[in-house]
């Protein structure tokens, strides 16, 4: 509960500074049309044995000038095959420009292990929207293991459990041959005639 | 040691009433019967060919019926020809002798019909060479191909090779018969001149194929049980499937062969080598055998009643006092029960009274068959719901009924055709028995 | 003494040829004739109508011709390192039917015919019935896989138990096989059906080789758009985000509007397995209808909306 609270006033302060802000730069954009661009990057450093990922987020000033950009709200986010992962919660940057968020410690990522993050703002009112996206080899290798190809009952005609391939196999076997066995006592038998049968009328 | 003229008397004795004898009015309107029963059911698989197994009742949730039932009662009646001749044999029961080529081309008959109403029952039977080319040793089915088709191997060998001397004697002694005839009974009796050697060898074969027969008569048909008991329906996932299915494929068995050979008696006057006392025995058999069945019926239904599992409870209730309790009673009491009353007494045993306990035995058998496979498949693990009302019951259609018919018929057909052609009782053995030496019961022309 | 015995041979021969050919041109005329009654009154087709009833209805309704799908070249082969897995919250599931309409349309069956269930659950009579939305589980121990005779439906490295089409024969094994009654049989044409309303909304791409005649199919898991990563038609159609889809391997699913770690979603939310007993090890989680969106509302069961 105490983290909502301080989520909470979080939101409070933002706001509050936020329209301060945009008031403040509305006036601005009013006297002066400049385009404001941004930009965020992601680094990633381990701090005390924990995975950090920071995004700093900067803009450009009136005059074209790259300036950290405070009090965006970020959210963070690892992406994957259906759909985004949030990581952490929302952070907002502060007077650096930079918002940090822990990595998860056991993220599955690829076979070598990277993850891709991806860090955006949304309806910021002064920077618009926009995201950014790097790989980190931070993610637990994940092993498809090729468990198809063992042998089980449930497998293909290949692949069955070897003490049923040797019975059956012996099984029948066996009993085939008895029965070629018998089929050569079978021509025994039209062999051991002592004479020719004559044809009858 | 007896002088030959009399032995050859009572060869030509044995002759007369052994030999293949000609259909009589009888006989032909009984062929023809069997012929129309097979063209209708022709005609109604050219439906289903045509129109896909739609024409069927089955639908997703029946989606086994009466073909697979018919298949499993197919399976059943020919685990008879390892009863007699093997298990009869290596017992040393000496009255099994006239019924021996009985119970076997009943069983080579059944278990050709069984592959042939597996094929009919398949949706796309033009594949079934994937079984050959893409088995998976993995699957029952092909566990059951491969049993079948050795089982049916084994099973025409053991009908042909005791049968050679026989076909020695129809290729030497019988009159008036087309040219094809005389070549087919050449061509089957191998040389056979009866000499030493080839008794002897004949009598190892069959010695082997007897003892090789009965592995693969139980494996047959627990092959069979197992198409259902590995699977987890309520009903099927039961570890008493194999021997269960087993004692009833040996009553249904004895069953059959008691209806066909008092038919055939009855038909040929077969009286003097069909006796009482085969009909006495084979009453007690089949109690015996009945008594067994009735063991593995208590504890395949009894123990599951005992708990009351969820849906093995709703499927009991069903079997025991819902819709399927007129038949389920019927096929018990009628088809189980009174047999085992009335064969306990020697009245029961005579021929008339236990022809009709046959045929009791072998009706219910078919239903009895029918209600291990669909009922099951009425209560699955997740509620039937959102289908149409008629996929929530199973009753065959008439292209079922018909098909079915005709793979019973063809069946009949089989053994029908068999008797017309080669004698149904082993001459051979009952000359031998009656003491008649090997060189007088062929005489092959030098 | 020949003789008379080969005519009388021959007049059975002859009498039994007879009277076979005129019982089969009897039938065939029969059938013939049950043709041309149909054929006068506007010929009539059966169809699988959506409330799931069979009806008939004119066959200038109805396109029996499906487009030419591609055939899956690929059905033996996974999609590359992944393994799919499903999550169905059943706090969630009203029985809006979304799901099982965008599955028909996704997989050009009539509505009344979809590759998603949606039971009426009620554990015990004194316990409360719930929805349950069941698609097929893609288990890991398959007993359907373990009873096919010809290797027609397989597991698949990406966690998916297909179905080749063109190598099942129709035995229907795999069916009786599955305790979760997943599998669907194409007994005939009329089941196949579409009227020509059903065919619109329908997507070009769909691909759909699978409706083969006399052989069995079920729920794909959507390859073709999972391996795009877009997620399955029914995830994306449920209006209450009671499906979730994903890769096990990531460890992360989603169901269109939220993505959360597999892991954490099912130890939270105490995600268990259908019928977990019976060793099949499903790949489809089921989270409990604990704390439900929506109170239960009885509907009637034979109607598909």
């Amino acid at each position: 509960m105490k983290k909502y609270g301080f989520l909470w006033l979080k939101f409070v302060a933002v706001f509050l500074v936020a329209s301060l802000a945009s008031s403040r730069q509305g006036l601005q954009a009013q006297d002066e049309p400049a385009a404001v661009q941004a930009a965020i990057k992601l680094s990633f450093d381990t701090e005390d044995s924990v995975k950090m990922v920071t995004a700093t987020v900067t803009k450009t000033d009136a005059e074209g000038k790259t300036i950290p950009a405070p009090e965006v709200e970020l959210t963070f986010y690892a992406k994957k095959s259906f759909g985004l992962l949030p990581i952490g919660d929302a952070q907002t940057t502060d007077e650096n420009g930079e918002a940090k968020v822990e990595f998860p410690r056991s993220l599955p990522g690829d076979r070598a292990g990277n993850v891709t993050v991806l860090a955006k703002f949304e309806d910021n009112e002064e920077l618009g929207s926009m995201e950014t996206m790097q790989t980190v080899k931070w993610g637990i290798p994940v092993q498809a293991d090729e468990e198809i190809n063992q042998r089980a009952l449930w497998a293909s005609g290949s692949n069955a459990p070897w003490p049923l391939v040797i019975t059956v196999s012996a099984m029948v076997g066996g009993v085939w041959a008895v029965i070629i066995y018998i089929l050569v006592l079978i021509f025994q038998i039209k062999k051991a005639a002592s004479y020719e049968i004559k044809k009858q009328n | 040691m007896e002088n030959e003229k009399n032995q050859d008397v009572r060869m030509k004795e044995l002759l007369v009433d052994l030999m293949p004898k000609k259909f009589d009015r009888q006989g032909q309107i009984w062929v023809v019967f069997l012929v129309l029963v097979m063209g209708l059911g022709l005609f109604a698989y050219i439906r289903q060919l045509k129109h896909g197994l739609i024409v069927t009742d089955m639908r997703d949730y029946t989606s086994w019926g009466i073909y697979i039932s018919n298949f499993v009662f197919f399976v059943a009646i020919s685990l008879v020809g390892s009863l007699v001749s093997a298990i009869l044999k290596l017992t040393n029961v000496p009255w099994r002798t006239p019924l021996v080529r009985i119970s076997e081309i009943i069983a080579v008959s059944a278990i050709l019909f069984a592959a042939i109403i597996i094929i009919v029952d398949m949706g796309r039977p033009e594949r079934f060479w994937h079984l050959f080319v893409y088995g998976r040793i993995q699957s029952p089915i092909l566990w059951d191909v491969i049993v079948i088709t050795t089982y049916l191997t084994i099973s025409v060998l053991l009908l042909y090779i005791p049968m050679l001397p026989d076909l020695a004697i129809c290729r030497d002694s019988m009159v008036g018969v087309p040219k094809w005839r005389r070549k087919l009974y050449k061509m089957l009796a191998l040389n056979w001149q009866g000499n030493k050697k080839q008794y002897a060898i004949m009598n190892r074969s069959i010695q082997i194929l007897a003892v090789l027969i009965i592995p693969l008569a139980f494996s047959i048909h627990t092959v069979t049980s197992w198409l259902f008991a590995t699977t987890y329906r309520a009903g099927w996932d039961s570890t008493n499937f194999g021997p269960y299915f087993i004692s009833g494929a040996f009553m249904v068995g004895a069953g059959a062969v008691i209806a066909v050979m008092y038919v055939l008696r009855n038909h040929y006057r077969l009286e003097k080598y069909i006796t009482h006392r085969h009909f006495d025995n084979m009453g007690k058999l089949l109690v015996l055998l009945s008594l067994v069945y009735l063991y593995f019926n208590i504890n395949e239904y009894l123990v599951p009643a005992f708990k009351m599992k969820e849906l093995e409870g709703a499927h009991l209730r069903e079997l025991f006092s819902g819709h399927y309790a007129p038949m389920f009673w019927s096929v018990q009491i009628f088809g189980m029960c009174v047999p085992i009353v009335v064969l306990l007494f020697k009245k029961g045993r005579r021929p008339l009274p236990l022809f009709i306990i046959s045929i009791m035995v072998v009706v219910g058998a078919w239903f009895k068959r029918f209600l291990i496979v669909t009922p099951t498949l009425l209560h699955p693990f997740i509620p039937i719901q959102n289908v149409p009302l008629s996929w929530t019951r199973y009753f065959p259609t008439w292209e079922e009924w018909a098909i079915t018919s005709a793979s019973l018929a063809g069946a009949l057909l089989v053994i029908t055709l068999f008797v017309r052609l080669f004698p149904i009782i082993p001459i051979w053995e009952v000359a031998e028995e009656q003491n008649i030496s090997h060189e007088l019961i062929i005489k092959p022309v030098q | 003494m020949e003789k008379p015995l080969d005519n009388s041979r021959r007049d059975f021969l002859k009498t039994g040829i007879l009277t076979a050919a005129a019982t089969a041109a009897g039938l065939g005329a029969i059938d013939a004739l049950s043709k041309t009654e149909s054929a006068s009154s506007g010929e009539k087709v059966k169809l699988l109508a959506p409330d799931g009833q069979i009806v008939e209805v004119d066959k200038s309704d109805i396109n029996h011709i499906l487009p030419d799908f591609p055939v899956e070249n690929h059905i033996r082969e996974g999609v590359a390192g992944k393994k799919f897995v499903m999550v169905i919250d059943l706090s969630r599931c009203k029985n809006a039917g979304k799901c099982r309409k965008a599955c028909s349309k996704m997989h050009y069956l009539p509505e009344g015919r979809s590759f998603v269930k949606i039971e009426r659950m009620q554990d015990a009579e004194t316990t409360a019935p719930y929805w349950m939305p069941m698609t097929c589980f893609h288990c890991d121990n398959p007993p359907c896989t373990k009873v096919c005779p010809v290797d027609a439906t397989f597991k698949l490295t990406d966690g998916r138990v297909a179905i080749d089409n063109t190598r099942c024969i129709g035995c229907r094994f795999c069916m009786v096989a599955c305790p979760y009654s997943a599998r669907v049989f194409n007994w005939g044409d009329e089941l196949l059906a579409m009227s020509k309303e059903n065919l619109e909304g329908i997507k070009e791409h769909a691909a759909c080789s699978s409706h083969v005649i006399g052989t069995v199919e079920k729920c794909d898991f959507c390859p073709h758009k999972a391996k795009n990563n877009e997620l399955p038609d029914c995830v994306t159609a449920c209006p209450n985000g009671v499906f979730y889809f994903g890769d096990e391997l990531e460890d992360v699913v989603s169901n269109g509007d939220e993505t959360v770690r597999l892991s954490e979603l099912i130890k939270e939310k105490a995600g268990y397995r259908f019928l977990e007993e019976l060793g099949t090890k499903p790949r489809v989680y089921y989270l409990p209808p604990a704390n439900r969106q929506f109170p239960f509302k009885e509907m009637p069961l034979d109607s598909i909306r």
